[in-house]
């Protein structure tokens, strides 16, 4: 496939050459904050390098709030009327490639399986994603920890390499072919390629953890006590999920307003007591140990198990926003150093 | 170790063999050298977990009302910490006689954001260590000092309490700012407006403020509540706005300005400069501040003839 190269004081007219075949979903810069990813407008200022945190590409993708359906009623009479997102080609830049990985963990919950949410599909359909290989790893990654990270590639359809004054762009699916064709573009020297190629094994060396053998969701136990460590200095907020790229948990509520009632859904997550809450007040997660257990044990272990992915993929948010610093790399290692899986019988 | 880190490590291992108390809170080495994390130790062997450095950032007063409640707790606490301790004893949600406070004399702390815009790689970084008013950093290449406004958070720069209110036992000295960070609130009306909106419209509803937060511990907080529905769990700006304003209004004149909530707000809502605006309405109309041991009871818990009357000073 055909690798270009984007000096990158030509970025403003790749994008725009972009945005003539696709609406643009990139991280904009915003004030004292993580950027975001949103289609971009006139005057936001995109960061397209990943050399900082940004929020997880998933909020764009299931946003954070979204109204589901609405309803209307008059005397005798009950319309409801879905509200469903349009089915635009898309283009996703500037995510780092632990969160196009994330994406596919969304895609086996909303898009596989028994039920197809309508919602995240008409979002997701015709959208590429482009992901960003910074210059820099970043510290808290782990990614090389948490799969084979060459199996993610042909997962993106492209992967930008920043090579100082100008980025690599590597077509990694035949549709990627389209994201490629503007003339501006310039053919890579075999320097490029080096770079490309060693920025590439940087990542795949960079966090590699002494649990790496790729079968740490055989070692989580449900009677570990690590689970009360974590449990007892766990605040219980929602920060490592709402900020991770591949937490999917959702509410859904209902909102009356005069005569009509918007149904919308928002995050919710397993930290939080009301999560698990029935109506008779029991509460089948009755304190921190078993909702910090759930985390864990559903990223590493239900999701394999359930889809063949692994429900974490290492971009490292939870590591350095967790209040009170449980650091996820941590609790894997102590998890699998002590304990060998035990053999099959 | 430091001196002062040794005579915390003597004094829990003492109150842990005498049965003083049950439990010690404090800081332990983080996973990363620029951070700590809470450690709870219950056995006197373990007491060399103990740390005090410039990253002690956690507030650890917030552990308190579930932890010492039936059993006594000594607790490693800065001079922010123990303000959060006194208004907790004054509201009665934990005893002082459960509490051996092991206070500190603080230099300020770190806000290892900072060290990142001031170029220092945190994964180069490999010890910090406070230097007079500054922050000796370690890193793989050597050492550098950075003054405190370049490294210090931003509710350290504009505090002058670094000595303990309360204590069992005291260890170190303050080290007071030789310039205090002044305001850069707007000040009219409609831009302060704007200037909240746009950090309400940022939330989450993480809650990580509202968790992290000492005197926040509602065992139901009014934003989870169903019914009634004070503010629906939507991240959208009314909403937020909702969320944020009603909590600072239960805090005023209860918080005492840690600042954890901004500390941990993974969206970066300037929530501290809010809690500080609420702490000098509360300083100028009842000369009042939250977590003085000197008060008796919560403000809003008490009466003096001279409170003045909100139905004539509407400002």
């Amino acid at each position: 496939m055909a690798d270009k190269i984007l000096p990158k004081d030509k970025t403003e007219g790749f994008i725009q050459a972009l945005g003539r075949k696709f609406v643009v979903v990139a991280p904009v810069e915003r004030k004292d904050a993580p950027a975001e990813f949103k289609e971009i407008g006139a005057g936001d200022k995109v960061i397209l390098d990943g050399s900082q945190m940004m929020m997880p590409p998933k909020d764009y993708l299931l946003p954070r709030y979204e109204t589901l359906l609405k309803v209307s009623t008059r005397p005798g009479e009950v319309e409801v009327q879905p509200v469903l997102p349009d089915e635009k080609p898309r283009v996703m830049l500037g995510m780092w490639l632990p969160d196009a990985q994330a994406i596919q963990v969304l895609d086996k919950v909303f898009l596989e399986g028994k039920f197809r949410d309508p919602y995240y599909a008409a979002r997701r359909a015709n959208t590429m994603l482009v992901a960003v290989m910074p210059a820099q790893m970043r510290w808290s990654w782990f990614c090389a920890s948490t799969d084979d990270v060459e199996k993610w590639k042909p997962n993106v359809d492209a992967i930008m390499y920043d090579l100082g004054d100008r980025f690599y762009i590597e077509v990694t699916s035949p549709r990627g072919e389209a994201l490629v064709e503007w003339e501006g573009l310039a053919e890579p020297s075999s320097e490029d390629v080096a770079g490309k190629d060693r920025l590439w094994e940087q990542f795949k060396s960079h966090g590699v953890l002494p649990f790496s053998d790729g079968k740490f969701y055989e070692q989580l136990a449900w009677d570990h006590p690590i689970w009360a460590e974590i449990a007892q200095k766990c605040i219980g907020c929602g920060v490592c999920s709402y900020m991770c790229p591949s937490c999917s948990c959702f509410d859904i509520q209902d909102e009356v307003c005069g005569t009509c009632v918007e149904r919308y859904r928002c995050r919710d997550t397993c930290q939080f007591e009301d999560f698990t809450l029935m109506g008779s007040g029991h509460n089948p997660r009755p304190d921190q140990l078993p909702r910090s257990r759930q985390r864990l044990m559903h990223k590493f272990k239900y999701q394999h198990e359930q889809y063949g992915v692994v429900g974490c993929t290492g971009c490292g948010r939870c590591v350095e926003l967790c209040p009170v610093n449980v650091d996820i790399r941590e609790v894997l290692n102590k998890v699998c150093a002590e304990k060998e899986p035990e053999p099959a019988v | 170790m430091t001196e002062i880190e040794s005579r915390i490590r003597e004094e829990a291992k003492k109150v842990l063999e005498n049965g003083l108390v049950d439990l010690v809170i404090g800081w332990a080495a983080g996973s990363v050298p620029f951070r700590t994390t809470p450690v709870f130790i219950d056995n006197a062997q373990d007491v060399d977990k103990l740390v005090w450095n410039p990253v002690c950032a956690n507030n650890l007063a917030v552990y308190l009302p579930k932890m010492a409640k039936n059993r006594k707790v000594a607790i490693v606490a800065k001079p922010c910490d123990i303000r959060s301790i006194v208004a907790l004893i004054q509201e009665n949600q934990v005893k002082r006689e459960n509490l051996y406070i092991i206070g500190l004399g603080c230099a300020g702390v770190v806000d290892p954001s900072k060290l990142e815009s001031a170029a220092i790689r945190l994964s180069d970084i490999k010890a910090l260590e406070w230097e007079g008013e500054g922050i000796r950093i370690v890193t793989v290449d050597g050492e550098q000092v950075l003054r405190s406004t370049e490294v210090h958070r931003e509710m350290c720069l504009a505090c002058t309490k670094r000595e303990p209110a309360l204590y069992d036992v005291k260890f170190g000295e303050a080290v007071l700012p030789s310039q205090i960070k002044p305001r850069e609130l707007p000040e009219l009306p409609e831009e302060r407006q704007k200037y909240w909106s746009e950090q309400f419209s940022k939330c989450i509803r993480c809650y990580a403020c509202r968790q992290i937060c000492p005197n926040c511990y509602c065992e139901v907080c009014f934003a989870d509540r169903v019914e009634p529905k004070w503010t629906a769990k939507k991240a959208v700006p009314e909403e937020n706005w909702m969320f944020h304003a009603t909590r600072a209004m239960h805090l005023a004149g209860r918080c005492i300005q840690c600042g954890e909530c901004e500390r941990v707000c993974p969206v970066g809502i300037r929530i501290a400069e809010l809690m500080r605006e609420m702490a000098e309405a509360v300083k100028n109309k009842y000369d009042y501040e939250a977590g003085d041991p000197k008060e008796e009871a919560p403000l809003l818990g008490t009466f003096r003839e001279n409170d003045i009357d909100p139905a004539q000073h509407s400002e």
